[in-house]
C-alpha cells in the first residue's frame, strides 16, 4: 500500500511508464562495453518482452538472453546470476498491475563480471546489506574454477639421447604474482618428436563461503583436458593453422607394464611441477583421485628444417549441466505459485550451462 | 613473446581474471518494476525493509567490488575504485547517469 506523497507517487508511476522490458538491448549494452568491465542488471523478468511487441523490435526469443551471456563467457568475462526472493506483498499498489498472484517475487540480479572473483563480490556486497532477503542466491554460470592448483610435467626421454628437455630460464613454474597462470617450456632436441606428459596432482576449489549452493563440490566435477590452443604472438588464442612448425597430438595413456610405460625412456623421466595461487591464502591441496586421465601429447616438428617456437594455453574444463538439476531444485523451492515460466528457466540452464575452464597453464615449445 | 609480454600474457588469461575497470548499473523501470519502486520508497519501512535497502546496496556497489571479499583482508596496495554508471531501462537502455 503506498503511503507517500503524491508529488512522488507521479513521479514514479511517470518513470516507470515502460510496458515492455527489452533484456536483449541491455545485453548488447553490455557486450559493447567489453569484457573488463562489471555490468550488473537488475530485472523481475525472468525472460524478455512478449513475441512480437511492437515496442520491442527483437522480440522474445528463449535463446536470447543466453546466447548474450554464452557470447559474455566465450570472450573470457564470468556470468551468475543472484536471484532474491522477496515479498510480493508490498509490491502492489492501487494503479498498480498485479504480475504476479503469489506471496514472494522473485528478482533476478545478472552479474556479467570480468572475472568470477567480482562477481563473488557482488553477492557477497548484496549478501551482507541486503540481510532482511532470505533466501538470496548465487548461481554461477560457469565453473568457479580452481583457487590452486598443481600439475606435473613429465618428459619421456632417454637421459643419454635426450629427445625433449625442459627450459627452466624461459619456465615460470611457480609465478610469485598471484594469479599468474604458470608456464612450462620444453624443446624438442635431436628428434623429431617427443612425448610429455601431464598430470593434475594437487587442486582446491572453493566450496564455501560465497556460494549459496555449497553442495556443489567442483573438485568431484568431471574434468577433460582440452586440445592445447595456439596462442598468436600478442598471446590471443588463434586458430590460425600453419602458425607454428609444430604439431601437438594427444596420445592415449600407456597401461602399467607395456612397452611403452616401461621401455620408451631407458632414461627415466624427467618432470617439473607447475603451481597455480589465485588467493594468497590458499594452497593446493592433495587431488584424491582426480577424475582426469593425464594429457599426453606427442610433440611433433612438422618439417626437418624449420627452427623457432610457439606458445600454447592448455585448459582443463568442467561441466556445469551436472548441477542443473539442484540449481532448478533450488530456485523452484523458493515460490511455489506459478510467478516464473519454469520452462524457460529450464531452456536457459539448458542451453547455458555447458562447459567452462578451471585450470590453465602456458606451455611453450621450443623445436 | 619476451619474458615481460609472457607475464602479462599469464595474467590476461588467467583463470582468476582481472579487478573491474568500471562497474555499470542497469535498472529495470518497466511498469512491473513500478511496484518495486513503490514498496521502496513508501513511507512504511517497516513493512518493506528489502525494497528500500537494496537501493542503497546498489549506490555502494562501486566501492564495494574494490575491496578483497575476505573479511579483514588487507585491501590490495593498487586498488582503487572503479567508475559507476547506472543506466534504466525498459523498452530502451537510457544514457548514463551517476549513481549519486
Amino acid at each position: 500500500m503506498w503511503a507517500g506523497g503524491a508529488l512522488l507517487r507521479g513521479r514514479i508511476d511517470q518513470f516507470y511508464a515502460d510496458r515492455t522490458t527489452c533484456l536483449d538491448r541491455v545485453f548488447e549494452a553490455a557486450l559493447k562495453g567489453g569484457t573488463d568491465r562489471l555490468n550488473v542488471i537488475l530485472t523481475d523478468a525472468e525472460q524478455n518482452a512478449p513475441v512480437n511487441d511492437p515496442s520491442c523490435p527483437n522480440g522474445l526469443n528463449p535463446s536470447t538472453i543466453q546466447s548474450y551471456l554464452n557470447k559474455w563467457t566465450e570472450s573470457g568475462g564470468f556470468a551468475a546470476l543472484i536471484v532474491a526472493s522477496i515479498k510480493y506483498q508490498p509490491w502492489q499498489s492501487p494503479g498498480v498491475a498485479n504480475y504476479c498472484a503469489c506471496a514472494e517475487k522473485l528478482l533476478f540480479i545478472y552479474v556479467l563480471a570480468p572475472s568470477p572473483k567480482s562477481a563473488e563480490r557482488v553477492y557477497a556486497h548484496f549478501r551482507d546489506y541486503w540481510q532482511s532477503v532470505r533466501p538470496l542466491s548465487y548461481v554461477p554460470l560457469l565453473p568457479r574454477p580452481a583457487v590452486a592448483f598443481e600439475v606435473r610435467a613429465i618428459a619421456e626421454t632417454d637421459a643419454r639421447d635426450p629427445s625433449l628437455i625442459f627450459r627452466d630460464d624461459i619456465s615460470d613454474l611457480n609465478p610469485r604474482r598471484v594469479g599468474s597462470l604458470p608456464r612450462v617450456a620444453i624443446e624438442l632436441a635431436e628428434s623429431d618428436e617427443a612425448i610429455v606428459e601431464f598430470r593434475l596432482e594437487k587442486t582446491t576449489f572453493q566450496t564455501g563461503a560465497l556460494s549459496a549452493f555449497q553442495q556443489i563440490d567442483w573438485s568431484k566435477a568431471r574434468f577433460d583436458w582440452q586440445d592445447p590452443m595456439a596462442l598468436d604472438s600478442e598471446g590471443n588464442v588463434t586458430t590460425a593453422d600453419g602458425l607454428s612448425l609444430v604439431r601437438l597430438v594427444n596420445t592415449e595413456v600407456p597401461t602399467e607394464g607395456s612397452n611403452a610405460a616401461s621401455g620408451v625412456a631407458p632414461g627415466g623421466r624427467v618432470s617439473r611441477t607447475l603451481r597455480f595461487l589465485a588467493q594468497a591464502t590458499e594452497s593446493p591441496a592433495d587431488a584424491g583421485q582426480p577424475q582426469l586421465s593425464p594429457l599426453r601429447l606427442r610433440v611433433r616438428r612438422t618439417t626437418a628444417n624449420g627452427k623457432g617456437c610457439a606458445w600454447f594455453l592448455v585448459e582443463v574444463t568442467a561441466p556445469v549441466r551436472e548441477q542443473n538439476r539442484y540449481l532448478l531444485e533450488t530456485l523452484q523451492s523458493y515460490q511455489s505459485t506459478g510467478c516464473v515460466n519454469w520452462n524457460q528457466v529450464r531452456q536457459q540452464f539448458d542451453f547455458l550451462l555447458q562447459r567452462g575452464p578451471v585450470m590453465r597453464f602456458l606451455l611453450h615449445i621450443d623445436y | 613473446m619476451t619474458a615481460s609480454q609472457a607475464d602479462a600474457v599469464s595474467l590476461t588469461l588467467s583463470t582468476e581474471g582481472g579487478d573491474p575497470a568500471a562497474v555499470d548499473i542497469y535498472f529495470d523501470v518497466s511498469g512491473s518494476m513500478r511496484g518495486f519502486a513503490l514498496a521502496a520508497a513508501a513511507n512504511d519501512r517497516s513493512a518493506a525493509p528489502e525494497y528500500f535497502s537494496f537501493l542503497n546496496a546498489l549506490r555502494s556497489l562501486p566501492t564495494q567490488v574494490a575491496r578483497p571479499a575476505r573479511p579483514g583482508a588487507a585491501p590490495a596496495a593498487e586498488a582503487t575504485e572503479p567508475p559507476g554508471h547506472a543506466a534504466t531501462f525498459g523498452a530502451v537502455v537510457d544514457a548514463p547517469i551517476g549513481l549519486d
